[in-house]
Formats: structure tokens, sequence, C-alpha cells
């Protein structure tokens, strides 16, 4: 349960991109490997943004699955048990996707610059 | 600085940012890396759950790396007590306690205010061949952490079941050595040697795997030639074909 380190993390990050600017909703890419659980990080999300100007983002996390090489099928395949092949089962380690976890995006509030004149 | 300095004043209202979550932690990795690279040592971080014997193989490691001229030293990981500092310092290597009062990680940041402190103390980096970072005894929050170690070792006890690699993935994917502990007990726990090879090579195919046993001292040289030499040294244990 690190989902709150990583909550933290994320709200650096924006806040020292974007500034003052009122962020609508914060845009996260999360890999099945990353060791980050979305339901957990969601949960961790209030937490993390209490008292910040990112209270009351919303916060979106696009999930990508794990996929690697196989080199027998001459594909990117979607392992559905670890690491092997669902059409040919072989083990491969030749990793595509899953290891992600990046802030994507950050959506602004439509009267954000007035929030930041004033 | 603002969002329309970015250029996104028109169009939809998003900066766009592709920042890694961990870059802050990266870059402290990376540039523990390099000192580690300055200093000569070969640096590997410990995960595993709770229980599984890092400490006890540890202790059989830093003795037989005193007989073999080899200088190591230990940053142990812990929620709370020294008591895993204080069980290896009494083999008389360097060791250094990181009480992390509750948090199931460590990360890059603590390792640099450790080593600074070290040297403050004495311990040089240069002097040692050696480092192990036992980390917080914790199969899925360490994973996501860099610590700029040159390898990372996922350890695995006979008593805790073959299938654990296939529960807990990341830890094993991300691993470069997997090491079997507590080997003298496999057969009155009737550990399925073949099945945990199976397991591993499922989630970390051609992952080396070392067997080992703090009782009885079984792969603890074979462990500190991998940790020397790069856990590429270590020949892979492949499980049996299937018949």
């Amino acid at each position: 349960m690190h989902e709150l380190s990583i909550a933290q993390a994320v709200v650096r990050t924006v806040l020292a991109a974007v500034g003052d600017a009122q962020v609508e909703a914060v845009e996260l890419t999360v890999g099945a490997l990353s060791g980050v659980v979305p339901t957990a990080l969601e949960f961790a999300w209030d937490v993390a943004t209490a008292g910040t100007a990112l209270q009351g983002a919303a916060l979106v996390v696009t999930s990508v699955p794990t996929t690697v090489w196989c080199r027998r099928c001459a594909a990117v395949v979607q392992p559905e048990l670890g690491f092997a092949c669902p059409t040919c089962g072989d083990l491969s380690g030749d990793l595509r996707s899953g290891r992600e976890l990046e802030v994507t995006s950050a959506r602004l509030r439509e009267d954000s610059d007035e929030a930041v004149r004033a | 600085m603002t969002a329309t300095a970015d250029g996104t004043a028109t169009g939809p209202r998003i900066v766009d940012l592709r920042r890694g979550v961990l870059e802050k932690n990266d870059l402290l990795a990376q540039a523990l890396r390099e000192r580690f690279a300055a200093a000569a040592v070969a640096v590997s971080n410990w995960v595993s759950s709770p229980g599984t014997g890092k400490t006890a193989l540890l202790e059989r490691l830093l003795e037989r790396a005193d007989e073999a001229g080899v200088a190591a030293g230990v940053l142990v990981g812990d929620c709370a007590t020294d008591n895993d500092a204080r069980r290896l310092a009494a083999t008389g290597a360097p060791v250094r306690q990181i009480v992390t009062e509750g948090l199931c990680h460590l990360e890059a940041d603590m390792l640099t205010t450790h080593l600074d402190d070290w040297a403050a103390a004495g311990v040089e980096l240069a002097a040692l061949d050696l480092l192990v970072v036992e980390n917080v005894g914790n199969l899925v929050c360490p994973t996501s952490y860099d610590l700029g170690e040159g390898a990372r070792v996922a350890l695995l006890s006979v008593t805790e079941g073959e299938d654990k690699p296939l529960k807990y993935p990341q830890l094993f994917a991300s691993s470069d050595l997997v090491v079997l502990t507590k080997t003298d007990l496999a057969a009155a726990v009737e550990f399925d040697e073949q099945a945990a090879l199976r397991a591993i090579a499922t989630v970390a195919p051609h992952r080396p795997v070392l067997r080992t046993s703090a009782r009885t001292g079984e792969g603890v040289d074979a462990l500190l030639d991998a940790l020397l030499a790069g856990p590429s040294s270590v020949v892979p244990h492949h499980p049996e074909e299937a018949p």
C-alpha cells in the first residue's frame, strides 16, 4: 500500500508543471506491472490533494495491460498468466508494455486564467 | 509558470505532461547508480516478504565475505526497530539501519541520506566491494522504486508456497536474480522445486535461480560470486521439460 506516496508524487509533478492554474482533472497511465493498484490510488487521491491547488480535481486512470513479444508467433501478445503467450504458450521475457507509471496530462478549468489573475 | 506558457491557451485546455510519476526517485536513483559505479561497489537490492530469511542469509553471506577478503556492508530497511542491524553488525561488517517509520518500502532519497551520514561517520563506499540493501519485507511496494542498484534480488523461501511468483509477478518480473531460501527445510514442507521453478519462469523467463540455506551454507558462496560478478554469471536453473 504505497499508493499514498505515489499520489503525493503525482500532486508534486502536476503542481510543478501548472503552477497556480486550476486543474479539473489529472490523467494518469498505469501499467499492470507498475506495482500500483488504480483503485487504491483513487482512494489515496483525495487525501493527497486535500489542501493543495488540486483539491477537487478528478483522477482519470488509463490502465495499460502487460504485453510481450512472442518470438514464435512473431507478434505482440497479451499474456494471460505470467509471460506465457496465449496462443502458443511460449514464455517471453521481452516486455513491450506494462511498466508504465506516468502523469499523462492535466486538464485545466475554463475559468483557470481568471483564477490565476484574481 | 502558468498553463498558457505551454501554448495550450487555444483549443482543449490540456497540459501535456508525460512525466514519470517517480521521476524524482528515478533521478536520485540514477545519481546513486553513478555514485556506486565511481566507488566500484557492487550493489544489490534484496526484496522479499517478511520472514523469508533475508537477514539470516545475510549473516552467512557477511561471514563468508569476510573469510574471502571481500569488504561488504549492509543498509537494512525496516518499519521499526534496529534489531536486524544489531544482528548483522555482530558479524563485524559495517551495517546501518534505515527505519522507515511505517513506510512500506525504501526510496532512493533515503539511501542518499544514509550513505551521506555513513560517509560522515567514516564509512566510505569506495572502501566496500559489496553493498547489500535489505529492503522492507514486502513483495509489492519496493518493486516500484529504483534504488540505483546493480541487481535486484527477489527471495522466496521454500516454506512460502511454490506459486508465490504467480501471485506477485511484479517483483519477480523486475528481478535480476531469484534466490530460494531455507532449502534445508524443503523436504519437511514437501516443497515442489520444479513447480516453483516453473512459476518463476512463467513470470520471469530465463531468470537465474540460486538455491540457498543459511543453516547448511548451501549456495552462499555462489550467491557471493553472483553479487560480485553480476547476476548474469549465474547459470539459470530451468524447470525440467514436461514428459
